[in-house]
């Protein structure tokens, strides 16, 4: 019988090794020629004329009569097509290379395209399977797809499962909108200033009279999705503070007193006999932490010196929660007046960076006291397991807080933590070719999943503070260079991946989202947060940039 | 008589082994399926309820030395083959189906798929492949030759 078994496991083998190479044939893009040519015309961010047409051919004169009427002309040429499977659901959500691939369908004689600008202006890709334990989803939302398809071909969504061939399509696309490539190589430091400047432009645009942000915003439609979170309210009104120090922009000045203002106004709530930020019973240690941090920024460089008040009050808060081993209690329970000893990402490594900003303004040494004890803490036994050298979280505050802590209390324990840390970030920094996608410079997490911008960023920001302390601690300038090239790489994909201007075409407002920066290449919708990082990477790079520079020149 | 009751109890040594290798792989189907994977789906499920099912039985079986024990390692380690070389092949297609679509598949999706396999095929491939090989053994054994047939009187 073992042998009889052994005998069909190697049969087995051979015969699946035979249908893993045809089905790689299979499914891999076939040229056909000649190519064919899906021209779309789109105004204010609808679809409103469609021709296809054979590559070399005139195209439709219903396009050049469209096109009279206002609007960008788009060409998308089919440069690929291979089948795709329906069934199960998974297996055809994840058959389209997110933002490349459309559907070509094609029922009793009648065949439709659904391009990869038609799915993207839906917002349909990476909104199929939700995987909510790893805070993934992958794959093309399969039901409104097929919706589409059903609606242009004028069938059953079940005649179009059924009946229809369907083909994946792999485009190349040609848009009025298209700018070059910005890369680590050809990264300027004027095109980072004017990323920065669109970024805290779109914020501001934003802010409402009384200094609330437009939370998060569907940028095909520009619509507001709703939700608020004091914690990122904070961290966009830190980036805007940022701007208007460098730029002196009274505008921007204004923006952030505005916002700082509803921090320190609605969104203030008494903590015991302390004052805190946050709404209802539990509140958490982040707004409050980063109410600071914004607070600071705000008045070191002079924009508003009156909420000074409001930032020692606040920074009483947040050392009243640390415990004497250094870590902090990220929660305080107004209902019995006490801390919560429970501990969730980010708070404790945010209030040490604000403690630290926070330092620079009041000279309190407890406030210094405070901020060490923390970051001893944060790289020492908050990040002690079996196997902590070969694993890290991204967790991106620490080592900002390092950098701020450096001039008064250097701690060489904290820069070895941080240059393991980035050393980490460069081993799964995806280069080109890696993926589909604008890989050089992002976070892959695998070959269907599109790369998240947010992580890239806030990594960004951590990078350029561990860089400024790797150069002034005289750390090997071989890793320093590494440092830098692995830092330039991210900044570049995060200008390419800003919205400036985008794919106008299919934007209802391309105006009203310019600067944003989306959450992935095919996710748009646009949170506070996402522009806030890539914002203030992007600033802190240009202070170390320009320092270097006045260096090289001999000014102070 | 010696030899025989030596290896009797070598016999049994190695029933207690593959009874404890059993109820080791139930574990780890559970572990694996019921709480590693993020969603639920009717056929893997299914799948993987039986398995634990058949190996929990032959396991218990096994070490309780039970006279239905062997009948039911032999559907154990069938059952798991199966479902292991289904296993290996779904992996493999969908790599496959992966490379097609989106190139060679990343280094991270390799290595996904590659740790799957390898920490799958262990349980379910070699381990039930040396079960059978041992219930061959023991059934080659336990068939005693059948008796001369009688002499017609005609």
């Amino acid at each position: 019988m073992f042998r009889a078994a052994l005998r069909a496991v190697a049969v087995y083998l051979v015969l699946l090794a035979a249908a893993c190479v045809l089905t790689r044939w299979v499914t891999s893009l076939h040229e056909s020629a000649p190519r064919e040519v899906v021209a779309s015309v789109w105004r204010h961010g609808e679809l409103v004329e469609r021709a296809v047409y054979l590559e070399g051919q005139r195209h439709d004169a219903r396009i050049d009569r469209a096109l009279e009427q206002g609007g960008e002309l788009v060409l998308e040429t089919i440069v690929g097509e291979s089948p795709i499977v329906v069934w199960p659901e998974v297996a055809f959500g994840i058959s389209l290379v997110p933002g490349h691939d459309g559907v070509k369908a094609a029922l009793g004689g009648r065949t439709v395209h659904v391009t990869p600008d038609e799915l993207l202006s839906r917002q349909l890709y990476d909104h199929g399977l939700h995987i909510p334990s790893i805070g993934i989803a992958l794959g093309v939302d399969t039901g409104a797809l097929t919706t589409m398809l059903a609606d242009k071909l004028q069938a059953s969504r079940e005649t179009v499962l059924e009946q229809a061939s369907l083909r994946r399509i792999r485009v190349a696309r040609k848009a009025e909108s298209d700018r070059p490539r910005i890369t680590a190589q050809n990264l300027r430091r004027e095109d980072v200033r004017e990323a920065v400047m669109a970024g805290a432009s779109y914020l501001a645009r934003g802010l409402s009279p009384e200094g609330r942000f437009r939370y998060t915003v569907k940028a095909p439609g520009n619509e507001d999705l709703g939700g608020y979170d004091w914690p990122r309210h904070a961290g966009a009104t830190y980036f805007i503070a940022q701007v208007a120090a460098m730029t002196k922009d009274p505008s921007l000045a204004d923006a952030a007193r505005r916002a700082a203002s509803l921090m320190t106004d609605s969104g203030l709530s008494t903590c015991g006999s302390l004052s805190c930020v946050g709404e209802g019973n539990s509140i958490g240690l982040g707004s409050t932490a980063l109410a600071v941090v914004a607070l600071a920024e705000i008045v070191e460089k002079k924009i508003d010196e009156r909420f000074t008040f409001a930032l020692v009050g606040l920074t009483r808060f947040l050392r009243s929660q640390q415990r004497p081993d250094g870590e902090f209690m990220h929660y305080y329970d107004r209902g019995s007046g006490r801390p919560v000893d429970i501990q969730g990402l980010y708070y404790s490594s945010e209030a040490t960076l604000a403690l630290a900003k926070a330092y620079r303004i009041t000279k309190d040494p407890a406030d210094l006291d405070a901020a060490v004890r923390a970051l001893r803490y944060l790289v020492g036994p908050a990040w002690s397991f079996f196997g902590d050298r070969y694993y890290y979280g991204e967790e991106h505050w620490t080592c900002q807080a390092l950098g701020v802590l450096w001039p008064h209390a250097p701690d060489p324990k904290a820069l070895d933590f941080c240059l393991r840390w980035q050393a980490f970030g460069r081993a799964i920094q995806q280069r080109e070719g890696d993926s589909f996608f604008d890989a050089d410079g992002s976070i892959g997490v695998g070959p269907v999943v599109t790369p998240r911008l947010t992580p890239v960023a806030s990594r960004c920001e951590a990078a350029v503070a561990t860089l400024d302390v790797a150069r002034r601690a005289g750390v090997a300038s071989e890793e320093v260079a590494l440092l830098d090239d692995q830092l330039r790489r991210a900044l570049a994909l995060l200008l390419r991946q800003q919205f400036r201007p985008g794919p106008r075409h299919l934007f209802k407002s391309p105006e009203a989202v310019e600067g944003a920066m989306p959450g992935s290449e095919v996710d748009w919708e646009l949170r506070i947060d996402y522009t806030q990082h890539t914002g203030s990477a992007l600033v802190r790079w240009l202070d170390l940039e320009d320092a270097r520079e006045r260096a090289r020149a001999g000014q102070p | 008589m010696v030899d025989a009751t030596k290896a009797a109890a070598r016999e049994r040594a190695v029933a207690i082994a593959f009874g404890v290798v059993d109820l080791l792989s139930a574990m780890l189907v559970y572990l694996g399926v019921f709480e590693g994977l993020p969603a639920r789906h009717w056929l893997v499920d299914s799948g993987a309820a039986l398995l634990i099912a058949l190996f929990g039985a032959a396991g218990a079986g096994l070490l309780a030395d039970t006279p239905w024990a062997r009948r039911a390692a032999l559907g154990a380690s069938i059952a798991s083959l199966v479902c292991g070389l289904l296993l290996v092949t779904t992996l493999a297609l969908t790599a496959s189906y992966l490379s097609g679509i989106y190139g060679p598949v990343g280094r991270g999706g390799a290595l996904i798929l590659g740790l799957v396999a390898a920490l799958a095929l262990p349980y379910l491939v070699a381990i039930p492949l040396a079960q059978l090989a041992w219930l061959g053994r023991w059934r080659a054994a336990s068939v005693t030759p059948a008796p001369p047939a009688p002499l017609s009187r005609s």
